[in-house]
C-alpha cells in the first residue's frame, strides 16, 4: 500500500466530513490503526476544519442555552432515579456490571415504549375530553330544554286545574244557572249579547260567563247587579280584558234576578248609572 | 475552585463522559457558535436552525458515551451529529412543505438592537470556500455535504456516472482542503 498515495486521494476529507460509505470508513479506521502517517492526516485535517469553523462561528441567541440546560437538567435526575431503582432491584446485581449495548437497547425500547404510550394517551385524552365536553354540552341542553318541558307542563297543569274547576261550577248540583240575554232588555246597546251567570244557593259564590259581550271601551267597565224586590245590589265588575272563561263575582245572598250594566271604570258603584245591556230571572 | 476554566480535550472529554454539567458548559460556550454557523449554512431558517442547535446539545448530551476518541476529534464528532440533524431537518417532509409557501433565498435574523440583519449565507465558512470551486464541483459538494444527499442520489439528480460522482467529490473536497491551509 502506497500510504501516501492513499492519504491523498480525498479519503481523509471524505471521512471526516461524514461523506465516505460504510466500507470507505471501516478501511479508513484500520489505515489509521495501521499507519500513524494517515492519522496524522486525519488530525490536520480536523484541525483545519475546526479552525475554519471556530473562525466563522456566530453566536446563537442566549434562550437556547437555558432551553439545553434545563433539558439535561431532567435527564439527569430521571437516570438518578433510574439508577437507584437499578441499584435496589436484586436482579440487577446479577448482571455483569458492564452491559452497555443492552443498557442502551433496554433503554431505546423503554424510551420508545414510554414514548408511544404518552402519544396514545396524549391522542386519547383529547378524544375523551373532546367527548366529555360535548357530553356536557348536550347535557346541559337536555337539562335547559326539561326545565322548559316542566315550566309548560305546570302552565297545562293550572289551565286544566282552571278547566276542571270550571266544568265543576256548571255540574255541581246546588248550582244555578241563570241566563242574561239582551232580548229581555229592550234598549240594549247590544241586542246580541249573552251571559250566563252561575249561583251555588248553598255556598252563595257567584260566577258569569260572558257569553257574547262587546268589549267595553279602555275606561269602562261591566257590572254585575243581583235584584232583590226590584233593589239591584252590586254583585261585582268584570271588564273581559283576561281571557277567563269563568269570571268569580261577590258573594250573594239572595237573588230575584240578575242584570248587567255598563259603567265608568273604577270601584263598584253602589246603584247602576250606564246602560243595562243584559238582564234574567232565576 | 476546581471548575477550570479552560480543558485539554482529554480533559474535557472525560469530564463529559462522567456527566459534569460544568464541562457541558465550557463545550457550550466554546463551541455553539462554530456549529450554529455550520447549521446555519444548511438550514437557512433561522427558528429552525435554533431548534436543530438545541436538539444538537442535548444529543451530545445523550450520545458522548459513543464517541470514541480513536475515530476523531470531538468536535468533527459533534459536527457530524450537527450536520446529520440539520440534514433531517431540511429534508423532512414538514420543512419541505413549509418551503413551497414560502421561497426565502437568504437567513434574515435579529440582532441584538433587534434590527432586521441580513445574513449572506454564502458568505460563512465552508460556503464561502465553496465559491471558489468549479461549478460542476461545488454542485456535488453542495448536495452531498450540505443537503446530504447519497452519491447514488447524487448521480441520479446530475446524471453523471456513480463513478464520476466519488472521483468528482473526492477531488473538490481536495481543493476544499487546499483553500483551507
Amino acid at each position: 500500500v502506497n500510504v501516501q498515495e492513499y492519504i491523498s486521494s480525498g479519503i481523509v476529507e471524505n471521512y471526516v466530513m461524514g461523506l465516505a460509505d460504510e466500507t470507505e470508513s471501516a478501511e479508513f479506521e484500520r489505515m489509521c490503526e495501521l499507519y500513524p502517517e494517515v492519522k496524522a492526516a486525519r488530525e490536520a485535517y480536523e484541525l483545519a476544519l475546526e479552525e475554519t469553523a471556530m473562525m466563522n462561528a456566530i453566536e446563537p441567541p442566549r434562550h437556547i442555552k437555558s432551553k439545553v440546560f434545563s433539558e439535561i437538567e431532567i435527564e439527569s435526575e430521571q437516570q438518578a432515579t433510574a439508577l437507584q431503582s437499578t441499584i435496589s432491584s436484586p436482579t440487577a446485581e446479577r448482571k455483569p456490571a458492564i452491559d452497555f449495548p443492552r443498557k442502551l437497547k433496554i433503554h431505546q425500547y423503554i424510551t420508545a415504549a414510554s414514548l408511544l404510550l404518552f402519544i396514545i394517551s396524549s391522542i386519547l385524552a383529547i378524544y375523551y375530553s373532546r367527548r366529555s365536553s360535548e357530553a356536557e354540552q348536550q347535557y346541559q341542553l337536555c337539562l335547559a330544554s326539561e326545565k322548559e318541558i316542566q315550566t309548560t307542563l305546570a302552565v297545562l297543569q293550572s289551565e286544566r286545574d282552571d278547566l276542571r274547576n270550571d266544568l265543576h261550577l256548571v255540574t255541581n248540583e246546588d248550582m244555578v244557572q241563570v241566563k242574561l240575554p239582551a232580548a229581555t232588555v229592550p234598549a240594549s246597546p247590544a241586542p246580541e249579547s249573552m251571559v250566563t251567570v252561575f249561583w251555588n244557593k248553598r255556598t252563595k259564590a257567584l260566577f258569569l260567563v260572558p257569553n257574547k259581550m262587546p268589549k267595553p271601551a279602555a275606561n269602562k267597565q261591566y257590572q254585575l247587579w243581583a235584584l232583590v224586590d226590584g233593589k239591584p245590589r252590586d254583585a261585582g265588575v268584570f271588564d273581559m280584558n283576561t281571557n277567563e272563561l269563568v269570571i268569580t263575582m261577590k258573594r250573594t245572598e239572595t237573588a230575584d234576578a240578575f242584570a248587567v250594566s255598563l259603567e265608568e271604570k273604577g270601584a263598584a258603584h253602589t246603584t247602576p248609572s250606564g246602560e243595562i245591556y243584559v238582564m234574567g230571572k232565576i | 475552585l476546581g471548575i477550570p476554566s479552560t480543558y485539554t480535550e482529554p480533559e474535557l472529554i472525560k469530564t463529559l463522559k462522567d456527566r459534569n454539567e460544568q464541562s457541558f458548559n465550557y463545550l457550550y460556550n466554546q463551541y455553539s457558535g462554530a456549529l450554529y454557523s455550520i447549521i446555519l449554512q444548511i438550514v437557512p431558517d433561522q427558528g429552525l436552525a435554533n431548534d436543530v442547535l438545541q436538539e444538537a446539545f442535548i444529543n451530545i448530551w445523550r450520545k458522548i458515551d459513543s464517541y470514541d476518541q480513536a475515530k476523531g476529534r470531538l468536535f468533527t464528532w459533534m459536527l457530524n451529529i450537527v450536520r446529520n440533524l440539520a440534514i433531517d431537518t431540511i429534508r423532512s417532509k414538514a420543512y419541505q412543505n413549509s418551503r413551497k409557501n414560502q421561497e426565502l433565498p437568504d437567513v434574515f435574523s435579529l440582532n441584538q438592537d433587534n434590527h432586521l440583519t441580513h445574513l449572506n449565507i454564502d458568505e460563512i465558512g465552508l460556503r464561502k470556500v465553496l465559491e471558489k470551486l468549479k461549478p460542476e464541483h461545488r454542485v456535488l459538494i453542495d448536495l452531498a455535504y450540505f443537503k446530504g444527499y447519497t452519491h447514488e442520489e447524487i448521480s441520479e439528480i446530475e446524471e453523471i456516472p456513480l463513478g464520476t460522482v466519488k472521483t468528482r467529490i473526492r477531488s473538490a473536497l481536495i481543493q476544499l482542503r487546499e483553500q483551507l491551509k
